[in-house]
């Protein structure tokens, strides 16, 4: 095994020993359905998941509006609403995108485009969720102001809004280096592997 | 076309060649549940891409790049299923223990591939199956050049790993 010639050799007698009886349609096809099928709920589970961290996060701003703000509430939700509405169309694209990168290109093509997806998508999403957080502190902020005016009490609720801002911040990125930084850093190696001479 | 007639020509187009397949999955996955998994995602992946296939490249070249494309970029982020289908439902036969040879070299051969970083991999497994460099080329997206280069080191750390595996 000190050759390449002989490394060829075993590789194609183990080949040549393998039987590789014909594939059926059915089954083929049966496969062919369950990850198509597994391929969309991926799509939708995700996108329930990120729009229920989404509602959470609005959830607060809800409430003061409900309570201190009882004849606004209706347009403060309206517009939660239309910013959910297109919160989650921007998520169902990127993350559709990502389940459906095409893969018939050369290797190089394929890594190019995939790590082009996942920076669309982390870029997106981290504006998504910082907009979200952001509406929210406002539309949070400008009931207090309207009920109690901008004094002590509203000042220390604007520091609270700008805390949670710069948590939701370092949290969004490290959910971000957990869920895609990881995969996106692995595929730039291969890629960079692959152009090296 | 209906779909059945579209099912029964694309299993007619990829049947002559899922050796091709299997020997992608033995070059990428080291467990047969992980070689399984691989398998059934190629299936996916060739059934996607088919409708745009349209016979420029050759069907093997064009095989060899949507199985290796998603051995390197997909699998990793792919949720693992439950292999309710299993390889030998999928084929007529099972495989019988007697066709597996039990031999060594075999071993020290996949390890020692296993043990190459992902483009090695793939240029040893393309080198190895007899591809031409403009093939390989085709596959990889790099010069004819650039894949003399780069086969002549994944030859050699192939070597020397099979060597230490010896």
């Amino acid at each position: 095994m000190t050759d390449i010639e002989t490394l060829r050799q075993v590789w194609q007698e183990q080949e040549g020993a393998d039987a590789v009886p014909p594939l059926m349609r059915e089954a083929l096809m049966a496969i062919v359905e369950k990850r198509a099928r597994a391929s969309r709920s991926r799509v939708t589970q995700r996108l329930r998941r990120e729009l229920a961290i989404y509602a959470a996060m609005t959830a607060g701003a809800i409430i003061v509006l409900v309570a201190k703000a009882p004849s606004d509430w209706p347009l403060g939700i309206a517009l939660l609403l239309m910013f959910f509405g297109a919160t989650g169309g921007v998520m169902f694209f990127k993350i559709r995108a990502l389940q459906q990168v095409q893969l018939e290109g050369t290797l190089r093509d394929s890594l190019t485009r995939m790590i082009g997806i996942i920076n669309g998508w982390m870029t997106s999403y981290m504006i998504v969720y910082m907009v979200v957080i952001g509406s929210s502190g406002a539309l949070v902020l400008v009931t207090l102001a309207r009920k109690w005016g901008i004094g002590p009490l509203w000042w220390l609720a604007a520091a609270a809004c700008v805390s949670l801002i710069l948590w939701s911040y370092t949290s969004g990125r490290q959910y971000m280096r957990r869920e895609f930084e990881g995969h996106r850093d692995e595929l730039q190696r291969v890629l960079e592997d692959l152009e090296a001479v | 076309m209906n779909r059945q007639a579209q099912q029964a020509e694309f299993v007619a187009l990829i049947e002559p060649h899922q050796r091709l397949i299997r020997k992608v999955c033995r070059t990428f996955a080291f467990t047969e549940s992980d070689r399984d998994d691989l398998f059934q995602e190629v299936l996916f992946q060739l059934w996607r891409a088919y409708p745009r296939f349209e016979g420029r490249s050759k069907v093997t070249t064009w095989m060899y790049r949507i199985a290796v494309n998603t051995a390197v970029t997909l699998l990793r982020r792919t949720r693992r299923l439950p292999l309710e289908v299993t390889l030998d439902q999928l084929t007529r036969e099972p495989h019988s223990a007697e066709t597996v040879p039990n031999d060594d070299r075999v071993a020290v051969l996949d390890a020692a591939i296993g043990s190459l970083a992902p483009v090695d991999r793939a240029l040893v497994l393309l080198h190895l199956d007899d591809l031409s460099y403009r093939e390989m080329s085709e596959i990889l997206g790099v010069s004819e050049n650039v894949v003399g280069v780069r086969l002549n080191r994944a030859k050699a750390r192939l070597l020397k790993a099979a060597r230490r595996e010896r």
